[in-house]
């Protein structure tokens, strides 16, 4: 059985909806970041897969612009932690909710 | 002269620009030597229009400028002046100089004396361009001008509630009038396609062969009414004469001047103006003539029971013009404006004479509180005395000549109404001169009934000047409608009435209706004399017998109750409707309505923002899934 587009299709896939999944139910920031980033890696499979489908660079090199992006995204979400964590606070999202109503 | 046309009305004006920007500030108490000069030129100037208008036979104009080009519709003010004109200048820039004059001693040391000063030029200005006006726009411009001077000259003591109210009644109920004619110099566009009152294009030609021209005499008719009830409305007549008499809280020599000889002849001039379109609707004169009619015998039978000196010399001018409306709607043209002329200058004078004695009574104008003034004021007795005498009609004074024209003219006209609105006249005549002398004999004869702490005195010159002037006037201004019909005024002013064609008068019907009238006027001065004077009737007892006429007549014959029920309190309740009703309940509920459902619903809305993060990006997957969705089944075949 060779290995088509859909197969990773079908991981990408599954890798989005574990991801959001995880963004939804999970408490803790971090989880919440790390699920966030599967689901950025999730589409980022997407993109390579039609790349090569498509036997045209656009895909990669999207993607690698998209990699910097999350990385320079995550360093900011992990600065929020830290200063979460300095004030003393959990790193809980059902604690912060300043913007309800 | 035709150069100089201009002048005429340009001097007041400069007047008016000068007193009303600097007047408060430097002139103050002088400026009426800024107001009298110009009068007076206004004056020189008119006298030498006349002769020059008397000499050549013909009308001058002068073009000023064009005020609306649009089209084909071209409105250009041009200064027009006639044999029609020329007579009413005269009377204007005369009466105005005498009452400039006579202001300085009356109006002395009043409150805003810079205010009056600005006002009487201006509406001398204004009446003016009305007269010089040579179509129906610019008149209607000039029209409301002068109504807008005696609003702001009736409420001269503005702090007086009373003067207030009654400034905005002669206001509104010119409205009225002023709506007719409105509607009736569209109509007059629209048929005759100008508004210029002369010239071959002009609609007094047209509408005298306006069936040349395939216009019903319906049209001529329905204009004809129209422009007549803007007449009533400035010239007081039956029914919205109601404002004239409340416009007597004016000071007197505004009454003199705009509320007696000027502004409200107004609307005669303007119906004489437009004579031929009277003459080609039967009807319409018949309307004139019957309003007129009415006017002047209610107007006469409510002076007999006034007790206020300026309302009973009101009520006098309401029913002369009375005189004046049914001399038009019989044909009379020539004798309508003769008798404007006489009346101007006895009227003014009763009016400046009723004003001195009431300087000299220190304010009070209850002619109960007065009598025995002869002998305190000897100048205004006789003086008051001349004037009363030629309202009355009494034979050579110049009321009698007009008045007793009139009447003929009545009487030898086309018209079925004409005898009745004769008749008519002659007991208006007899009213006349009945509440005329009862004015007299209660001011100036008898017992004082005035408290012994007011001591009445002559006016001074400024005041008596103007009033002896006008009483040789009233004296002689008659004879220039001698002989009956035929005289030199009659020669003058027949050019500018040329579609008029007068019926043959013979001597002994002109000499009859002389000694009638004469007789009918001679009778009310002697029972005036027998009730007031002799006291052989006594007007109490009289007043409580016929209790119904006298409170009907002292009620002024319902009219102002008329009013208020048929037309003030409707609008009122109409008014309160509007507001209650529809403003605060439908308009104010619907605004607050939207206001408080934004609310209701934004409360509900905002429990949306939970501030859970959990839930926002919840949203945001289960948005993206519909989308993705949507797109599927709408774009599916795409795929």
């Amino acid at each position: 059985m060779d290995l088509t587009t859909n197969h990773f299709l079908f991981v990408s896939a599954a890798l989005f909806v574990i991801g959001m999944m995880g963004v939804l139910t999970r408490r803790n920031i971090l989880i919440i970041f790390m699920c966030v980033e599967m689901m950025v890696a999730a589409v980022g499979i997407t993109l390579v897969a039609f790349s090569h489908e498509t036997a045209t660079i656009n895909g990669q090199v999207f993607f690698l612009f998209a990699l910097a992006v999350a990385a320079a995204e995550s360093a900011v979400g992990l600065a929020i932690v830290v200063a979460l964590s300095r004030q003393g606070r959990a790193p809980d999202v059902e604690e912060m909710q300043t913007l309800k109503n | 002269m035709a150069d100089l046309l201009y002048l005429i009305p340009l001097l007041p004006l400069v007047a008016f620009v000068i007193n009303i920007l600097w007047g408060r500030s430097t002139i103050r108490g002088n400026a009426h030597w800024i107001a009298i000069p110009a009068a007076v030129g206004s004056w020189v100037l008119s006298i030498i229009t006349f002769r020059e208008i008397y000499t050549d036979h013909h009308a001058i104009s002068q073009r000023l400028f064009t005020w609306i080009p649009a089209g084909d519709f071209n409105i250009v003010v041009s200064l027009y002046a006639d044999q029609l004109t020329a007579v009413m200048l005269l009377v204007v820039t005369s009466i105005g100089m005498l009452v400039c004059i006579y202001s300085v001693g009356y109006m002395h040391g009043e409150d805003g004396y810079y205010r009056f000063y600005s006002y009487i030029p201006l509406f001398i200005f204004s009446m003016l361009m009305l007269v010089l006006a040579d179509n129906l726009l610019t008149l209607f411009i000039f029209w409301e001008a002068v109504g807008l001077c005696s609003y702001l000259l009736i409420g001269y003591y503005f702090r007086r509630r009373s003067a207030g109210n009654a400034a905005k009644k002669a206001f509104i109920v010119n409205r009225v009038g002023d709506l007719a004619f409105g509607i009736g110099i569209m109509l007059t566009y629209w048929t005759f396609d100008s508004i210029y009152f002369h010239g071959e294009d002009g609609i007094l030609e047209k509408a005298y062969h306006f069936a040349d021209y395939g216009i019903s005499e319906g049209t001529i008719m329905a204009i004809g009414i129209l422009l007549f009830i803007g007449a009533c409305g400035k010239s007081a007549q039956f029914p919205l004469h109601i404002w004239l008499p409340d416009a007597m809280e004016g000071p007197t020599p505004v009454s003199a001047l705009i509320h007696a000889a000027t502004m409200v002849t107004a609307g005669i001039y303007m119906s004489a103006r437009s004579y031929t379109i009277f003459i080609g609707s039967e009807n319409a004169m018949l309307f004139v003539a019957v309003i007129g009619s009415i006017t002047a015998f209610m107007a006469a039978s409510i002076a007999l029971t006034q007790h206020d000196i300026k309302k009973v010399v009101a009520y006098s001018t309401v029913s002369q013009l009375g005189y004046m409306a049914f001399a038009l709607g019989t044909g009379a043209w020539v004798a309508a404006i003769f008798h404007l002329m006489t009346h101007a200058f006895f009227k003014g004078l009763l009016f400046l004479g009723s004003g001195s004695v009431i300087h000299g009574m220190h304010g009070e104008q209850d002619m109960r509180k007065m009598g025995g003034l002869r002998k305190h004021m000897p100048i205004t007795f006789w003086t008051f005395l001349i004037g009363s005498a030629a309202n009355a009609g009494i034979f050579p004074l110049a009321g009698f000549w007009s008045k007793d024209e009139i009447i003929v003219g009545a009487w030898v006209s086309d018209s079925h109404y004409g005898k009745v609105a004769a008749i008519i006249g002659l007991c208006a005549a007899f009213l006349t001169a009945l509440y005329m002398f009862r004015l007299v004999f209660l001011v100036f004869f008898g017992e004082e009934r005035f408290d012994s702490h007011v001591h009445p005195h002559e006016s001074g010159p400024w005041m008596a000047v103007p009033l002896v002037i006008l009483a040789v006037a009233s004296i002689f201004v008659g004879f220039v409608g001698f002989p009956p019909e035929d005289g030199a005024f009659h020669e003058f002013l027949h050019h500018a009435f040329e579609h008029v064609h007068g019926h043959e008068v013979s001597m002994t019907m002109t000499y009859t209706f002389g000694i009638v009238s004469t007789v009918v006027a001679l009778s009310g001065v002697a029972v005036a004399y027998i009730t007031y004077m002799r006291k052989a009737i006594n007007t109490d007892e009289l007043a409580e017998r016929f209790s119904g006429i006298y409170n009907f007549l002292y009620n002024k014959w319902y009219v102002d109750e008329f009013f208020m029920a048929a037309v003030v309190n409707p609008m009122k309740d109409i008014a309160n409707f509007l507001w209650k009703v529809v403003d605060v309940r439908i308009i104010d509920g619907t605004v607050n309505g939207v206001g408080t459902s934004i609310v209701a619903i934004s409360a509900r809305l905002r429990r949306v923002q939970t501030g859970s993060v959990a839930n926002y990006a919840l949203e945001i997957g289960v948005g993206m899934v519909v989308l993705l969705g949507v797109f599927l089944v709408a774009f599916g075949n795409l795929f």
